[in-house]
């Protein structure tokens, strides 16, 4: 695929999708060739990160222009390659969701990184681990992410774009302290993986000012139904950056729907809202045709990095491994790799200007 | 590839050091949970003895001597477990000076004709230096050593390529042994190795995997 | 084990030879004669090996002890490393047990019920793309049910087990066991932890 590189003066959303087993990302321009990316995903082959090799591809000279990396949540496979990026784009600030208890916070992933040679760690811990030794050598501090922090501010022609992260909350860090100690316990022994224990309040969302226009991206941010002090309501009741409506959306949790928050939807995104999504294919498919339904009728456009439809079929190998899996009934189901980008771009410059939105890959328009 | 006449992969993993080998017992396993119960019961012990054990778990052969600690399975579904059981008995025994460590590749390939194992060790050691006055040469034995790793650990790796000795038509065997020792401000006593082994297994077995191929490719391209 | 105790002389012996003889100190005197040439065998195999970590075992088999023979067979081979004869077949051991055309995963559990478990399996044959597989706990893994929890880590294998010549096609799903953390282990975790705290603030 062949990719140039934005003039200054447009703003780029890109989401990168791999069909629902590798990881996501979204790469940013916020103009003057200051991009930012957002978590990571990779070619399960190569394991090559795929925004880096996104921004690669462009021409992007990554070792200065890569101006913040953000992980939205270190305990998911969202950020495999993230180090690669990190490590490569050396100007970098690299941001995660806030912890209170530091220490404890980094005992919990170093207890996970200690398993990680036994093959035993989340793949996403052994990252993240990676990029704390890079920061470590470069003696550059992490930004921490909370409600209405500013992550990254620049000047272009007049306009402060920036980039504001919106949650986690006051609450939800709180009781991600309490349950750093849980995951400890759980699976603190040198046999265990960490499996994500609940719902995603501790995500990163993030808002973007892009001159005129406006972007929000929802991590993997999920509704509580019984706190409203966590999760999208906390956003939506409370959050102070948010100055105008937002004309581009990620959708996020993969569009489930526990990641819909009707208020959002009709209070905070524009009418003429132009939104993209990833599918999620581990387990659960997302996602679900009525929350794409919904989503249609929501949104002007509506894309998606690669179409769920297929059901997931067994891996191709040879005749007679496939006759001896068979023999044995083992319930064997491929994780297809689907890589699909939706780039969204507008002139900053312009209030009239509308995004313009392109697919490659599997990405197409719903 | 050399890969596709694989018959037989054994791997063993050696380490040197000063061990008291009656303690590492299968019930002394089994107690510490890194075997099952039932395989304790149905061990086959060959010798218990201060000087020398020997014993065979159903997956893995274990070797020990007071210099010398190996397990050993040809049962390539057992690797990870056979590195699990080696990496968690030195945890335990964390206090055990260990020096060097050997992780050893041990394939068995059938090639397809006589004409192509004689072929083999023809172009290895060219056999035409010997003819005229040794009758009817042939390779029984090729070994090739790296002095200094690509890694850049202290260690070597040696190469041995040889017929088979299994029943194998067109039999051909290539011992890979990947030796890691210590470095200059290391003694040996503070894990050294069990950390060189977790850190290195993955790529001991993907570089095994490259010399075989390698070494295939550049044969049959001579 | 198939196996009994002789405390006195810390030797653990074949069945039958507490049948070989009755007379104490013939039995004490075979096996300090025994003692001495297990040490010798095993001085000169180290001697060899020892800087090399070579994967060669020492013995080749111990052979069993002869009720008509106070003298036991012990095959120790001088040095264990030989030039082999590919046309004597006579060293060839039909009992290498091992392994063909083996398919191997890791794998760990993602969700369990009471009869099934569900995990996401890395190949490592052939490393790729991730699978998603569903296991019955009584018919996979039946004597494995107490390591089986979400997080559990396990290996998966199909291929075919050649033991005794035969040839078996074997499916295994075996979890790994490794020993509990030691106090090292958690020092280790918390220096390094300690460590990046004190050389990283939170911006």
């Amino acid at each position: 695929m062949d990719f140039d590189k934005p003039t200054d003066a447009i703003a780029e959303i890109t989401v990168i999708g791999t069909g629902g087993g590798y990881g996501e990302s979204c790469v940013i321009h916020l103009g003057l060739q200051k991009w930012v990316v957002v978590d990571s995903c990779i070619d399960p082959i190569s394991k090559n990160s795929l925004p880096l090799q996104y921004l690669e591809d462009m021409g992007v000279n990554i070792d200065s222009d890569v101006v913040l990396i953000l992980c939205t949540h270190w305990h998911d496979d969202h950020i495999l390659g993230i180090s690669q990026i990190l490590e490569k784009c050396s100007q970098s600030k690299f941001s995660f969701a806030k912890a209170n208890d530091k220490t404890k916070f980094l005992r919990m992933v170093a207890n996970d990184y200690e398993k990680s040679f036994k093959g035993t760690t989340n793949s996403s811990t052994k990252e993240f681990n990676k990029c704390l030794e890079i920061l470590e050598d470069r003696k550059s501090n992490p930004i921490m992410s909370y409600p209405d922090r500013i992550l990254f501010s620049v000047n272009i022609n007049g306009f402060m774009n920036q980039v504001f992260s919106l949650s986690p909350s006051d609450t939800a860090i709180h009781n991600f302290d309490l349950e750093i100690s849980t995951i400890i316990t759980e699976f603190g022994k040198s046999n265990r993986r960490i499996v994500p224990l609940s719902p995603n309040f501790n995500s990163v969302a993030l808002f973007l000012k892009l001159g005129h226009h406006r972007a929000m991206l929802g991590g993997d941010l999920e509704v509580s139904t019984s706190d409203n002090t966590i999760g999208w309501d906390d956003v939506v009741n409370n959050s102070q950056s948010i100055d105008q409506r937002s004309s581009f959306f990620k959708i996020p949790h993969h569009g489930s729907v526990n990641a819909y928050h009707e208020k959002l939807w009709d209070k905070i995104l524009s009418e003429r809202i132009k939104a993209g999504l990833t599918p999620f294919n581990i387990g659960s498919k997302l996602p679900t045709s009525e929350m794409i339904e919904i989503y249609k009728n929501k949104s002007e456009e509506l894309y998606i990095t690669s179409a769920l439809g297929k059901n997931r079929r067994p891996k191709k190998r040879g005749k007679a491994i496939n006759k001896m899996i068979q023999d044995f009934k083992i319930d064997l189901e491929e994780i297809p790799f689907q890589f699909g980008i939706i780039r969204a771009r507008i002139n900053m410059n312009e209030a009239n200007s509308d995004w313009s939105i392109e697919c490659f890959g599997t990405a197409v328009k719903l | 590839m050399l890969k596709d006449y694989l018959q037989v992969r054994t791997l063993s993993i050696v380490f040197i050091g000063d061990f008291n080998p009656v303690i590492i017992q299968p019930f002394w396993l089994a107690g510490k949970k890194l075997i099952k119960e039932q395989e304790a019961q149905d061990t086959t012990v060959e010798l218990i003895h201060n000087e020398l054990v020997k014993y065979d778990l159903g997956w893995v052969s274990v070797e020990i001597t007071k210099k010398r600690f190996e397990l050993r399975t040809s049962k390539e579904p057992y690797f990870e477990p056979l590195r699990d059981l080696m990496l968690s008995v030195f945890f335990i025994l964390s206090e055990t000076p260990i020096e060097a460590m050997g992780i050893n590749h041990i394939m068995h390939f059938s090639l397809p004709d006589e004409e192509k194992l004689y072929e083999f060790g023809n172009k290895l050691a060219p056999l035409n230096i010997w003819e005229g006055f040794i009758n009817n040469p042939r390779v029984l034995s090729f070994e090739m050593y790296e002095k200094e790793r690509k890694d850049k650990l202290p260690g070597f790796v040696r190469i041995k390529v040889q017929p088979s000795d299994q029943a194998i038509r067109f039999g051909l065997q290539i011992n890979i042994n990947d030796h890691y020792a210590l470095s200059t401000n290391e003694n040996g006593r503070k894990g050294e190795m069990v950390k060189r082994l977790k850190e290195n297994w993955n790529n001991s077995y993907k570089r095994a995997d490259e010399i075989v191929d390698e070494l295939w490719k550049k044969i049959w391209q001579l | 084990m198939k196996i009994n105790t002789d405390v006195t002389c810390n030797w653990i012996l074949e069945e039958d030879f507490t049948k070989m003889s009755e007379n104490k100190e013939v039995k004490q005197s075979f096996l300090k004669n025994l003692d001495n040439e297990i040490s010798e065998k095993v001085k000169e195999f180290e001697n060899f090996n020892l800087q090399l970590a070579y994967g060669e075992f020492l013995t080749r088999g111990l052979g069993t002890i002869s009720d008509n023979n106070l003298k036991k067979e012990i095959d120790l081979q001088n040095l264990p490393f030989y030039f082999p004869q590919q046309l004597n077949a006579k060293r060839i051991s039909a009992s290498l047990n091992h392994t063909q055309n083996t398919q191997r995963w890791i794998g760990y559990v993602v969700s369990k019920t009471d009869q099934k478990f569900k995990a996401k399996l890395e190949d490592i044959s052939n490393p790729g793309t991730f699978e998603i597989g569903v296991f019955d706990i009584k018919d996979d893994a039946p004597d494995e049910q107490e390591l089986i929890q979400v997080g559990a880590v396990f290996y998966l294998s199909v291929g075919y087990d050649v033991s005794r010549g035969t040839n078996v096609k074997q499916k295994l799903i075996r979890f790994q066991r490794l020993s509990e953390w030691t106090e090292n282990d958690f020092n280790h975790v918390m220096d390094r932890a300690d460590r990046i705290a004190s050389n990283l603030q939170w911006e």
